[in-house]
C-alpha cells in the first residue's frame, strides 16, 4: 500500500464521516465521550486492518525516526497519569489529538507511528545498537522489520509485526536512557488504546440477541484484561466511548483496576447494557480494545 | 509451557516429579479456587481437550513463600520442559531450576503466559510481600514484564540460553508490576514457608 493510497483511504474516511450532527461535533458528541476528531484515528486503525500491519508503508503523519546524530529526537512520551481514577472515558485533548496507543508498555504512541519506516534495527544509533545486542541475546525474533514508535530523550520503544502463528500482533523491545540505553522489557504484545489508569477491556454481544438496523441498545459481555483475582468487573466498567463512522461503529470499553496486588486468574465477564446515540443501521460493530479493532457483528434486516 | 487451562483459565508452569509421579505446577490460588468450588481433587484440568488429571497439591496461605499448586498424573508421552515460544533453536532446553540465592535485582527474566505470551523484563525486588485479599506471600520477586488475566501459574524462566526455571507467575499490582514465586521456594520448602516439594522435570539433551 503506498502513501497516496493510504492518504486516499484516510481522506475517504474523513469525507464519509457522518455529518448529521452539525458543524461542531463536540456539541452533540460529548456524551459519546470520544471527540469526533478521533474518528479519523479510528479510521486509520481500521485501515491498518485492510492494509495488513506487516506491510511496510509510510504516511504523511509524523512518526519517530532516527536523526543523523546520537541525540534522540523528541517524540511520544510517557502518558500523563491522573492522580485519581476517572469515572468515565472523558474527552481529553490527547484523545482529540490522536488516540494514544501502547503495546505491552506504559510508553504511548500514535497510530501513524505504526506506519513508519521498517528496518530500525539497522540504524546507526546507540539505541538501535542496544536493540541488536538484545536480539542476539534473547528469544526475540532475529528477522528484520523493526519500527521505532517511541524515541525521546529518555525512552525508546521498538515494534516488530509478529507472524501469523506467533500468537500476538507484535514483538516489542523497550529501552530507557540512563547515561546509556538500558534494556527495560520486551516480548509479545498487542497494540491497544492507552487510557492511563484505566484498562481496555474486551466486549462481545451477550447471548443470542438479534440486532436490527434501528437498534440503539446493546447487551454486551465485558471481559477485563487486567488481573482482578477472579472477580467480575461488574461495577468497574466505565461508561463506553463510541465512534460512529459511515460503515462502522467502534465501541471502546475500559475497566477500573482493583487496587493493590491481584492474582491473575480470570473472572467471569460483566453484563453491560449499552445505549447508542444512533441506530446501528447497516454498519459493522467493532471492539476497540485492540488495534486493529475486531469485528463484533452487525444488525440483521428485519424479517 | 503455556496455554494450559481449566475453566478458570490459569496457565500451567513446569513439569515436575513428585513422589515418583509426573505432575504439572501452576499457581496455588488457581488450585485453591478449584478446591473451593468442587472439593479436593474434584476437577480435572484440561489442555486443548486433553485431560491432565486432578489437582493434587496446593500452597496458598498467609505468610508463605510460594503461591504454588500441582495437578495431574502425567504420562510418559508428555515431553519434559521446553520453551515453546522461543524463536531460536538454542532456547528449547530447560536444563535446571535456579536456587533462591542465585538471582539478583536487574536479572533478565521471561514469563510465558497463555494471555500475554512471551513477556520479558528484569527483577526489581527479591523481597516483596504482596498482599492478595489479606493473604501475605513473602519473598516474592517483583518484576516489570507484561502480565494479564489468565497468566497465573505461568512459568518464569531466565532470559539466557539455555533457560533456567526461575519461578511461577502469581499476581500483579497496578498495570505494570508483576510478582512471581521463586521456583526454589516452590520445589524445596523450608520449614513452614510453603511450597510443595518436587523436582523439576528437566530436558534431556
Amino acid at each position: 500500500m503506498d502513501v497516496r493510497l493510504l492518504g486516499d483511504r484516510l481522506g475517504a474516511h474523513k469525507d464519509r464521516r457522518r455529518g448529521s450532527r452539525g458543524d461542531d461535533p463536540l456539541r452533540t458528541r460529548r456524551s459519546n465521550l470520544l471527540h469526533s476528531a478521533s474518528g479519523s484515528v479510528v479510521a486509520l486503525l481500521l485501515s491498518l486492518a485492510a492494509c495488513g500491519l506487516d506491510n511496510p508503508a509510510s504516511s504523511d503523519q509524523p512518526s519517530p525516526t532516527f536523526g543523523d546524530g546520537a541525540a534522540p529526537e523528541s517524540a511520544s512520551a510517557l502518558p500523563d497519569v491522573p492522580g485519581s481514577t476517572p469515572d468515565a472515558l472523558q474527552t481529553p485533548p490527547d484523545i482529540a489529538d490522536g488516540l494514544p496507543l501502547s503495546c505491552g508498555s506504559p510508553l504511548t504512541f500514535n497510530a501513524a507511528a505504526l506506519l513508519g519506516p521498517a528496518g530500525a534495527e539497522t540504524a546507526d544509533h546507540p539505541v538501535a545498537i542496544a536493540l541488536r545486542e538484545l536480539i542476539s541475546n534473547s528469544p526475540l525474533p532475529s528477522r528484520p522489520g523493526w519500527r521505532i514508535v517511541v524515541l525521546n530523550a529518555t525512552h525508546a520503544l521498538f515494534l516488530l509485526p509478529a507472524l501469523a502463528d506467533e500468537g500476538s500482533a507484535f514483538w516489542n523491545a523497550e529501552f530507557e536512557h540512563r547515561g546509556s540505553w538500558v534494556y527495560v522489557r520486551s516480548g509479545q504484545c498487542d497494540v491497544r488504546p492507552n487510557f492511563g489508569v484505566l484498562e481496555p477491556a474486551h466486549w462481545e454481544l451477550s447471548g443470542d440477541q438479534i440486532l436490527r438496523p434501528d437498534s440503539r441498545s446493546l447487551d454486551i459481555s465485558v471481559t477485563e484484561l487486567g488481573c482482578a483475582s477472579g472477580e467480575s468487573p461488574d461495577g468497574r466498567v466505565v461508561p463506553a466511548a463510541v465512534v460512529y463512522l459511515e460503515t462502522s461503529v467502534t465501541i471502546f470499553i475500559a475497566t477500573r483496576p482493583l487496587p493493590g496486588p491481584q492474582t491473575c486468574v480470570p473472572g467471569p465477564p460483566a453484563r453491560v447494557a449499552l445505549q447508542l446515540s444512533e441506530p446501528i443501521g447497516d454498519r459493522q460493530l467493532f471492539d476497540g480494545s485492540v488495534v486493529p479493532p475486531e469485528a463484533r457483528g452487525a444488525a440483521r434486516p428485519a424479517p | 509451557m503455556a496455554g494450559v487451562s481449566n475453566d478458570w483459565g490459569c496457565t500451567v508452569g513446569f513439569g515436575v516429579w513428585m513422589d515418583g509421579n509426573r505432575r504439572f505446577l501452576t499457581a496455588g490460588h488457581c488450585v485453591q479456587q478449584v478446591v473451593d468450588a468442587y472439593g479436593w481433587g474434584g476437577w480435572i484440568w484440561f489442555h486443548q481437550n486433553v485431560s491432565l488429571g486432578y489437582s493434587t497439591d496446593e500452597s496458598w496461605y498467609d505468610w508463605s513463600y510460594a503461591d504454588a499448586g500441582a495437578m495431574g498424573n502425567v504420562g510418559s508421552s508428555i515431553h519434559a520442559n521446553r520453551v515453546l515460544y522461543s524463536t531460536q533453536p538454542s532456547w528449547f532446553g530447560m536444563y535446571s531450576a535456579q536456587l533462591r540465592t542465585q538471582d539478583w535485582v536487574g536479572m533478565a527474566i521471561c514469563q510465558s503466559g497463555q494471555t500475554s505470551g512471551f513477556a520479558c523484563g528484569t527483577i526489581q525486588s527479591r523481597t516483596a510481600t504482596p498482599v492478595y485479599n489479606g493473604i501475605h506471600i513473602q519473598m516474592q520477586r517483583k518484576a516489570n514484564y507484561l502480565v494479564q488475566m489468565g497468566d497465573s501459574g505461568a512459568p518464569v524462566i531466565s532470559q539466557s540460553s539455555p533457560s533456567l526455571a526461575v519461578g511461577l507467575q502469581s499476581g500483579k499490582d497496578g498495570l505494570y508490576i508483576p510478582y512471581y514465586s521463586h521456583i526454589d521456594h516452590v520445589l524445596a520448602p523450608n520449614g513452614g514457608t510453603g511450597g510443595i516439594g518436587a523436582a523439576l522435570w528437566t530436558y534431556d539433551y
